[in-house]
């Protein structure tokens, strides 16, 4: 039972390997994804991944993006990926007001709101991480 | 004939500025390292995401509809991103864009359009404002370091603009990176976006990759996943596209600065040669004066 895994970010390849299970927050909700899986492409939320291995669990924080699934491999095309461990939950209390400022200011569906809004949902992805 | 000291401090001015090449084509030499390392890493995600994109294509067909995508009923306002190094001292890489996107330029305005530019890196701007083409603004001092942010505010600007009308087809010139020693100026076509690029890469690939017409569960649906990915990619162009002009930029300095440094070599072995003739013709010169002189008593 292996699934090969990648999780790709614009700057490099944050990590691969293999592993037996993955979760990942998908857009409607997080999802798990064993061996055999059926095709599956699905956009993400900012969120915390979670690899299932042998010797226990890898757990990274990534930003908004897509995973496609097959049978024997998982692709994450995303943002950014950084490890659990490394999670600033100040940092990101500060910029959830910050975003939630430019969200308000913003007007519905601009540009800027749409790109407040990931801020938003990445900053609560961090604290909730 | 030059006077020894004259040649001497020749010599002397010529070992410095080989000196400063040599140091300049070393530290290029690092930065080309730097630059080459980053654009290999930053393929993977770039591939993925054209992969991404094309099985939502070939799913979706032609019905997808998105902003990004639209032709605009009046194309009269054009925006020209170009990016170019900061400094010169790198061969003809700044000179080859420039030239290259003028005559672009030239072509667009031929055709009735209103064209705006916007600069990335002094060289660009240096270039069209002394020929006084209109340019809307221009980022410079740029560091490698904060391309990803540079990216993303150019991607949203593009992007604001376009819904704002005020412009309705953006070009993007820059050097592609083919190797250290050569590099290829690029116009290309950002917005609207072209997807039947895609579809014929889609068409030719499909054979070993196999998976474009594989059916996918889409997690929403296509049209809002095209949503998420269109921008995506605006941005991951962009990105390559810094990557790119900067290792050019440092593969054509290091070439530059290894030639200068060989030619004042040439010139050091040359210009030696020289003073040790003058020496020799000067010893003995005064040799012939001191005999004659002795002679003569």
């Amino acid at each position: 039972m292996s699934l090969s895994v990648q999780i790709v970010t614009p700057a490099a390849v944050a990590w691969q390997g293999t592993v037996d299970e993955v979760q990942a927050p998908g857009l409607n909700g997080e999802f798990g994804a064993l061996e055999g899986h059926a095709l599956l492409l699905s956009a993400t939320r900012a969120g915390v991944v979670t690899l299932h291995q042998k010797g226990g669990l890898t757990r990274f924080l990534v930003g908004r993006g897509f995973a496609e699934v097959s049978s024997s491999s998982v692709t994450l095309l995303v943002d950014l990926c950084e490890p659990h461990s490394a999670v600033d939950k100040a940092a990101a209390a500060k910029a959830l007001a910050d975003a939630t400022n430019r969200l308000t200011a913003a007007a519905p569906d601009s540009v800027e709101w749409l790109e407040a809004q990931a801020a938003v949902e990445l900053a609560t992805a961090r604290i909730d991480a | 004939m030059a006077s020894l000291r004259d040649i001497r401090n020749r010599i002397g001015s010529v070992k410095n500025t080989r000196q400063i090449t040599r140091a300049m084509k070393l530290v290029s030499s690092a930065k080309l390292n730097r630059a080459t390392q980053a654009a290999t890493s930053a393929r993977p995600f770039q591939q993925a995401l054209e992969r991404t994109l094309k099985r939502v294509v070939a799913a979706g067909g032609e019905g997808l509809d998105h902003p990004l995508l639209r032709q605009p009923e009046v194309q009269a306002e054009v925006l020209v991103v170009i990016m170019t190094a900061d400094r010169g001292l790198c061969g003809n890489f700044n000179a080859i864009i420039n030239r290259n996107t003028q005559i672009e330029i030239d072509k667009l305005v031929a055709a009735g359009k209103n064209v705006r530019i916007v600069c990335y890196g002094k060289k660009g701007r240096q270039h069209f404002a002394r020929r006084s083409y209109t340019i809307a603004d221009a980022v410079i001092d740029l560091n490698p370091r904060n391309y990803p942010e540079i990216a993303d505010a150019l991607s949203v600007r593009l992007q604001r603009e376009l819904a704002e009308d005020t412009f309705s087809e953006a070009y993007l010139a820059y050097n592609r990176y083919r190797s250290v020693l050569s590099q290829e100026p690029t116009f290309l076509q950002l917005l609207p976006m072209k997807l039947h690029d895609a579809n014929q890469a889609s068409a030719q690939t499909s054979g070993d990759d196999g998976g474009a017409t594989e059916d996918f569960i889409f997690e929403p649906d296509a049209s809002s996943l095209m949503a998420r990915l269109l921008p995506m990619s605006l941005r991951t162009q962009l990105f390559q596209a810094l990557l790119e002009t900067q290792a050019g930029e440092q593969a054509k300095r290091m070439t530059a600065m290894d030639a200068a440094t060989r030619n004042a070599s040439d010139l050091i072995s040359r210009l030696t040669l020289e003073y040790n003739r003058a020496r020799q013709a000067a010893i003995t010169k005064e040799l012939i004066e001191i005999v004659s002189g002795a002679e003569a008593l």
